[in-house]
């Protein structure tokens, strides 16, 4: 597992000007918008950046030889998750770093105190849509994986569309008035979201872990 | 060390059916033509495809059970796949180490100073016999009691593979480990291995000691007239050509005794690959 994380550290070091660019451009966005976008942004693209890690690993039939040194499917998988985790949480730090950042020095300190409670939600969103895209680059490969994810989120885009069609649009407000009184609270939201991505990333990481150990290469 | 038992890989095209049997501390070379099986073979030792049946298995555990602990015991070098080019022989280090609890790194740092490979350029920028060298250093380099060699001479110059056939040389002559390296280029193995599988059409043709083929094997030119005559006990591959056949014999001396007009010479590697190993098989 330490040789695969010292790989993965050492791939995403590899690109410090990528790094850099990600990092003016968050700083764009967190100096230029209203809002805590930049938060999810940024825990969003170093996810993808975790992520990428996996498509270097398949690069150049890398896999034979990555498979012929101390690990095995369950080794990988698991370091695998826990990179795309530390990049996410990284990258959670940084937006969380950059909005402080904007909001102390454009006098809107009261949107940061007002967001934070909201803020560690980012994390678990963003993670189970990178570990979801992951898992279907290892069922797939790289290249089919692509398409495949496409489809995916179009077909999850017609199911909304047609659910909205019949059901008409959901009303939050409404929603949340007929919740009792003890889950309207922000941190029950929160710790909610949290067990239904745990419950998800426990999903996903089985469902990876068969793939990987049914892979041949 | 190795037991390839009745194991058969069925692809679309291509049948892999073999058994064999690798015992502890010899090199033992896998030769054959492209396309022969030998890459599949080493494939299902390190467990990166399965047997369609029977089985193979390593350190007497199942191929695909080993566990990173096992694996920290054998030292591999794959013929079409290494670390990504993006790293430098630093990075390499770096990985090696975190892998491997026995990682030697001043002697991987000597060597590559022996060997002339930069330590701060990345690998995309090496020539095929320094990415082979740094392949193989990394395969040598953790005290592995079993070495899995793919090709690692293969696409490369004079000059680079005399370099690593002779480091493979000092270092099976030095350790005990046993050595498993295949090749399609004879003359990298003759005078390294102790014992020799040829491979054909996914089927083991030969098995036979270095010195067996040495002493044994012949190659011997029959004209047409005679070749019906001579038993084909003696002959065990043959191929036509214009002045009768080109035959290999594992009975030498047969043909030196009875034979004394035929050109009797002894056989080597290649002449095996070519009579056994896509000859007509008798």
């Amino acid at each position: 597992m330490k040789g695969l994380l010292v790989k993965d550290f050492r791939l995403v070091l590899k690109r410090k000007q990528q790094l850099l660019i990600l990092l003016v451009v968050c700083a764009m966005i967190a100096f230029t918008s209203d809002g805590s976008f930049v938060v999810a942004y940024a825990a969003g693209l170093a996810g993808i950046l975790g992520l990428s890690t996996y498509a270097f690993d398949e690069h150049d039939n890398g896999f034979p030889f990555l498979f012929s040194l101390p690990v095995d499917a369950g080794t990988y998988v698991k370091e695998k998750y826990l990179f795309c985790v530390l990049c996410d949480l990284a990258g959670l730090a940084a937006g969380t770093a950059l909005f402080f950042a904007a909001c102390a020095t454009t006098g809107k300190m009261d949107a940061f105190r007002d967001s934070l409670v909201y803020l560690p939600a980012y994390f678990p969103a963003t993670l189970v849509l990178i570990l979801s895209v992951l898992l279907v680059q290892m069922k797939f490969g790289i290249e089919r994986s692509r398409l495949v994810t496409l489809l995916l989120y179009g077909c999850l885009f017609v199911l909304s569309a047609v659910f909205v069609k019949i059901v008409g649009p959901l009303d939050g407000t409404r929603v949340a008035g007929q919740l009792p009184e003890w889950m309207k609270s922000d941190w029950f939201i929160v710790a909610g979201i949290y067990a239904i991505a745990a419950i998800a990333c426990a999903v996903l990481f089985a469902l990876s872990l068969r793939v990987m150990k049914n892979r041949e290469y | 060390m190795i037991e390839f038992e009745n194991f058969v890989k069925q692809y679309r095209d291509f049948r892999l059916e073999i058994s064999m049997s690798i015992p502890d501390s010899r090199v033992v070379g896998i030769i054959g033509k492209n396309g022969c099986g030998k890459s599949t073979a080493i494939k299902a030792i390190l467990g990166l495809v399965r047997p369609t049946s029977g089985s193979v298995r390593v350190f007497g555990r199942e191929s695909k059970d080993l566990t990173p602990r096992d694996r920290e015991k054998i030292g591999v070098s794959l013929s079409d796949s290494m670390f990504s080019p993006l790293f430098t022989v630093e990075d390499v280090v770096a990985i090696l180490r975190a892998m491997y609890r026995d990682f030697d790194e001043p002697f991987f740092r000597e060597m590559c100073g022996r060997l002339n490979l930069p330590s701060g350029k990345p690998l995309k920028e090496f020539s095929t016999g320094m990415k082979e060298k740094v392949k193989v250093l990394a395969a040598v380099t953790h005290n592995a009691s079993l070495l899995i060699l793919d090709e690692p001479t293969a696409g490369l110059d004079v000059e680079a593979r005399s370099e690593i056939i002779g480091f493979l040389k000092e270092y099976a002559g030095s350790h005990d480990c046993t050595v498993l390296i295949s090749s399609h280029i004879s003359t990298d193995l003759e005078g390294l291995c102790d014992e020799f599988y040829l491979f054909s059409g996914g089927r083991i043709v030969l098995h036979e000691t270095d010195s067996g083929i040495g002493s044994r094997y012949g190659t011997v030119q029959i004209p047409f007239e005679l070749f019906d005559s001579i038993g084909r006990q003696y002959i065990s591959g043959f191929k036509k050509e214009t002045f009768g056949y080109a035959c290999v014999t594992n009975s030498r001396e047969f043909f030196e005794r009875n034979y004394p007009e035929l050109k009797v010479k002894p056989a080597g590697i290649d002449d095996l690959i070519l009579l056994l190993g896509g000859g007509t098989e008798e």
